[in-house]
Parts: structure tokens; sequence; C-alpha cells
């Protein structure tokens, strides 16, 4: 193993922590997937790489509940899970930073952290305190985005990349086993890519298994231990870190 | 490894001492941010600035213009709620993105059925359960058919509305109309008065607050803000976009049925030939009251300040005996006004 990127795959043999298999998405005569088998180990940042539109979103959406695949099979543990909806998906520990964002513009920056989950009392009304005071600590904790003053503004006020920091620092305080992210520092600083690059890290080693989709190969390796390269709605190839490189990353996009 | 975090500020294992930070990082927005980001800015200043007008006249040429008049206050406190009540549904499924305009026709149709089935000896509890079955039945088939085969729910409530209207004079024969008198009391805290107020009035303010408490301070309203302001994303979150509008489809639908039961308890008789345009007024009203057409944006205060200044203008017109037309027109102009303010201001601030 790679020391850097940690203990990947720890008992051979074990069922992963997820798997998919034989996954197959059409729209229309477009065939999204096509017979993908994919897993994610514990303790590991899969990157999930590909040309642009391989099929890389599709199959995250497929894993967060929001897609429903015409064919497949889903296994947590070695156990069927079901995932045919995004509640079910979330229940099976995955949570998701999707592509395009996914926040309501004219709902404000708390009232999004929140939505779908909120913090009610037995009769369903808001814990309101509660609310503001953990959206406060979630802005704080992951993402400390320059600009955003209170929880309170409408995320249509914030640029690209605060509310790109936003849909990150939900989805990162409501993970639990496993955290999908779609081109998360597609419009972040560098230095907050920085920061969400080193939060993969540090989920990993803590017990969360990252899915990273990116088109950046520089950042896929430095926090990925193992690598899966789509290519016209299949999977071409999974290969561990430490059984290749850069240059051959590069190639194996390039050539598919 | 790459991460820029020191140990202290891990954000993965980020400890309760966090909030301290966050509390002196983060603060409420500012009176000015919410008032300039509030929907219904633009309502409020019409409504009070027109207030504000008519108290002046009515002050300097009370002889002319009686608006301080108490038998003149009071007409208009119950007015205020005819309209009013039957938007408040209408712009909780706005909200949600969708239209109702077969309110028209479950205002007139589910107290119909309500009197119907208290003339024929049922108990009132029961009657007005029946009637509001029905109407929630009636938002229930708006919903599900707008939904299920994805057309637009202007076309579906605007069929309904035509169906819905020829079902009571097709059970009944048309023009018919039927008393209703409930027990006194029934009819006193309907539509009695309290002091020089209204009760009609107090019971509009009652269901804005329900409203606003579901809008505001219930996960229903966030559901209701999140589906009509973005579909997808509100899905993406795990929100059931389906069952929330068809609460509000249903909401608006009751809402309506309720205004109808105040409407043939002051009459005291429930009739079966339409009451023209509620429908528009009451999107009037919404639109008026700064709620989006598109969905996802608005507040229940808007609402009200709209249902006012529509009695307000209604009232102006006839103390300072202008011809009834010039309602519609002022409906008009403040219609296009007030969105194209809301676009301003949104815009830029
Ligand atoms: N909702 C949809 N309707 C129709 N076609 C779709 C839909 N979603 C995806 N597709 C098609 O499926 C294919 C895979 O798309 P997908 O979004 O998964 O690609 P991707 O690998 O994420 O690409 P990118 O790197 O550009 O984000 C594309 O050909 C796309 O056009
Ligand atoms: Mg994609």
């Amino acid at each position: 193993m790679v020391a850097e990127t940690g203990k990947a795959e720890a008992v051979p043999g074990a069922p992963p922590l997820f798997e998919a298999r034989n996954i197959s998405k059409s729209y229309g005569h477009v065939n999204a997937l096509m017979n993908v088998d994919f897993h994610v180990g514990r303790n590991e940042v899969v990157g999930l790489l590909g040309d642009n539109g391989a099929g890389k979103s599709t199959l995250i959406k497929i894993l967060s509940g929001v897609v429903i695949p015409d064919e497949g099979k889903f296994f947590r543990n070695g156990k069927p899970a079901d995932i045919s909806s995004r509640r079910r998906s979330e229940a099976a520990g995955i949570q998701t930073i999707y592509q395009d964002i996914a926040l309501v513009g004219s709902m404000s920056i708390m009232r999004n952290i929140f939505a779908g989950r909120e913090p009610t009392n037995a009769l369903g009304f808001l814990k309101m305190r509660q609310m503001r005071a953990t959206s406060m600590d979630i802005l704080d904790s992951y993402v400390r985005i320059a600009g955003i003053t209170s929880p309170d503004l409408p995320v249509e006020d914030l640029s690209g990349g605060q509310a790109q920091a936003v849909a990150i620092a939900r989805a990162v305080h409501f993970k639990r086993d496993i955290l999908l992210l779609d081109e998360p520092t597609s419009a972040l600083s560098v230095r907050e890519t920085e920061k969400v690059l080193g939060i993969m890290r540090e989920l990993a080693e803590s017990g969360v298994s990252c899915v990273f989709v990116t088109h950046n190969i520089y950042h896929a390796f430095r926090v990925c231990d193992r690598f899966v390269v789509m290519a016209h709605g299949q999977s071409v190839k999974s290969v561990a870190k430490a059984d290749t490189s850069l240059n051959e990353l590069t190639d194996l996009i390039m050539t598919h | 490894m790459s991460s820029t975090s020191t140990p202290s500020e891990s954000p993965v294992t980020a400890g309760s001492s966090v909030h301290e930070h966050a509390k002196r990082r983060y603060r409420e927005a500012s009176l000015w941010t919410r008032v300039r980001l509030h929907p219904a800015g633009p309502v409020a200043i019409m409504f009070f600035g027109l207030l504000a007008a008519c108290i002046i006249a009515g002050l300097v040429i009370p002889q002319n213009f009686a608006f301080l008049n108490p038998a003149n206050l009071t007409l208009l406190l119950k007015q205020i709620p005819n309209y009013g009540m039957v938007a408040l549904g209408v712009g909780l499924l706005m909200i949600t993105g969708e239209f109702d305009l077969s309110v028209g026709s479950v205002f007139v149709v589910a107290p119909f059925a309500m009197a119907t089935a208290y003339a024929a000896d049922i108990p009132l509890p029961i009657a007005i359960l029946i009637g509001f079955a029905i109407a929630a039945l009636i938002g229930l088939a708006n919903g599900v058919i707008t939904l299920r085969f994805g057309i637009p729910s202007f076309i579906t409530t605007l069929g309904m509305l035509f169906i819905v209207r020829t079902s009571a004079p097709f059970l009944v024969g048309y023009a018919r109309s039927l008393n209703f008198k409930p027990p006194a009391t029934f009819t006193a805290i309907l539509t009695g008065n309290l002091g020089p107020i209204p009760a009609q009035f107090i019971w509009f303010l009652v269901m804005a607050l329900v409203c606003y408490l579901i809008l505001n301070r219930h996960f229903l309203g966030n559901h209701f803000f999140a589906a009509g302001g973005n579909p997808g994303a509100a899905r993406f979150a795990g929100i059931n976009v389906f069952w929330t509008k068809i609460a509000a489809f249903v909401l608006s639908s009751v809402f309506a049925a309720a205004a109808g039961l105040f409407s043939i308890t002051r009459l005291q008789t429930a009739m079966t030939n339409p009451q023209l345009f509620i429908e528009l007024f009451a999107v009037a009203i919404c639109v008026i009251g700064g709620l989006s057409l598109f969905g996802g944006r608005g507040a229940v205060i808007g609402i009200v300040l709209g249902a006012a200044l529509l009695q307000l203008v209604q009232d102006v017109i006839i103390l300072a005996r202008l011809p009834g037309f010039y309602l519609d027109l002022f409906v008009g102009v403040m219609i296009v006004v007030g969105v194209v303010i809301n676009q301003i201001v949104r815009r830029k601030y």
C-alpha cells in the first residue's frame, strides 16, 4: 500500500462497504451506463474519472437514489441494499454533493442546509434556534468561505463558489458512511479546493469512504487510493494507486 | 497531506467549541437585509401609502370622503376576508409553483354541499365536514392530474373551474338557492362582531397566522418553498415533491371552501350560480402581495396586505363616487406595477 494514502481495502475477501453490480441506465437512445460494476471499500477515496458524458454523474445519481437504474443490484456489506429513493439511499449511509450544486436559490442558506431533513418537534414545527446554531457551526467548520456573513442570506445572492461551498458543507456535515462528490471543487478558489481535498483524506481515515469525480487528474492522484476510469457508459478500468502512475492514468482516460 | 487545516480546527472532528467561534463570525441578517429581501415590501409601501392618503383625506374633507366613519371602517374590515381567505390558499399553492383557478367554483359548490346536507337534517359539523371533504377531493384531483400527467396546473384547474362550476347546477338545477340557517351562536361566532371588528376579519387573521406558521415555522413550508423554488434540488434533498404539492393543492381547495362557508353563513343562503372572478382576484392579490408566479417566493403578510389593498381601493372608489370599473383598472395597474417592482427590487438593491 501507499503510505501516504492510508489503508484501503483492509481485509482481502471481505465484502466491500458498498457494491453496485450490473448497472444499466439509458435515456431514450443514449446508453448512459451499460453493465457497470462499481464498489467502494472501507477507508478509501475512489477517483471516478472519464471524459465528458462518460456516465460519471449518472452513476453518482443512481448511488444517491435520485435516478433509478433500468437494471442493477446493490449490496451493502455484502447484503442487498435498497437505494431506490433519496431517503433510502440516505438511510443506507450515502450523502452526495451534486455536480449542479442542487440548492434552492430563493431559500436561505439555513433552510437549504436542512431541506428534507428539518429538525422538528412532534407536531412537525421547526426547531429554528437549533437550525440557526447548527447552520452557523456548519458554515464555520468545513469551508470558511469569504463573504458569507449570515445563514439567513438567500443562496441566489451567493457567488458560484460560495454556493458550492454551502453544498459541500451540508453534505460533509450530514455524511455517514459514504460521501459522493461530483466535481465538488469546480467553482472553488485554490485555497478552498485544498481544504476540500484535505477533508476527503480526513474522512477516509476516520471511516467515511469517498467517491471523488473530477477532471483534474492531479487532484485525483493526490487524494485517491484507487481509480475507476469510465468511458462511453462503461467502466473500463479499476486500478489501485500503487499499481499506476499519472502518465498511465492520463493515457487511460485519453485513449478510451 | 494536502490539508491546510491545523489539527485544532480539523473540520471533520470539529467539536462544540466551534459554536462560540461561529457565533462571532455569523449573525442573523440585519434588519435592512431582511426588509430588502422581503417579498411583501412593495405591497406594504403601496398599502400604507394609500392608507395614509385616505386618513389624511378623511381628516381634511370628511364630508366628501367619509373614510374615517366607523361604519366605513367596519365595512372595509368585513370585505377584506372575502377574497383574502381564498387568496391565502391560492398563495400557499403558488409558492409550490402551481396555480389553482378552480377555487372560484369550490368557493360556491363546497358550501352549497354543506347547506344541502344541513337541510337534509345532517348535523352541522358533519355537513361542514362533507363540504370540506368534497373540496379536498377536488384539490386532490387537481394535484394528481397535474403532476401525474405533467400538465400545467393552470390548465388542469381551469378545466376544473368549469367542471365544478356546472356540477351543482347539474345536480340540483341552475340558479337554485338554499336557505342556510345554522344556530345563532354559530352565525355569531363566524360572522358576528367583536366590538367594532367583524368576526370574519379576526378569523381571516387567524387563518393567515396558521398559513404563516405552516409556511415559515413548519417543515411542510420548507418543503413548499423548496418544491416551488427548485423542484430538482428539492428532490435531490430527499423531499417528496409530488406529495408536497398535493398537500398544497388540497390546502388551496379547503381554504376556498372555508371562505365559502363564511359567505353562506353571512348571507344565510347558499347559491349555485357562480361568483365570477374570485379565482382571478385571488391570483391578483397574491401577485400584488409579492408572490412569484414561478414559485418559491412569497410571504403570508404579502397576501394579507394585498387583500387589504384591494379592498382599500374598492372603498376609495365607492367613497369618491367613481365608476365601479375603476377597480378593475386599479387591479390591473397594481398587478403590473407590483410585478415590475418586485423584479426591480430583486435585481438591484
Ligand atoms: N436526464 C438525462 N436525459 C437525457 N440524457 C441524459 C440525462 N442525463 C445524462 N444523460 C446522458 O447520459 C450520458 C452520461 O451523462 P453524465 O452526466 O453521466 O456524464 P458525465 O460523465 O458526468 O459527464 P461530465 O464530465 O461532463 O459531467 C450523456 O450522454 C448525457 O447526455
Ligand atoms: Mg458529470
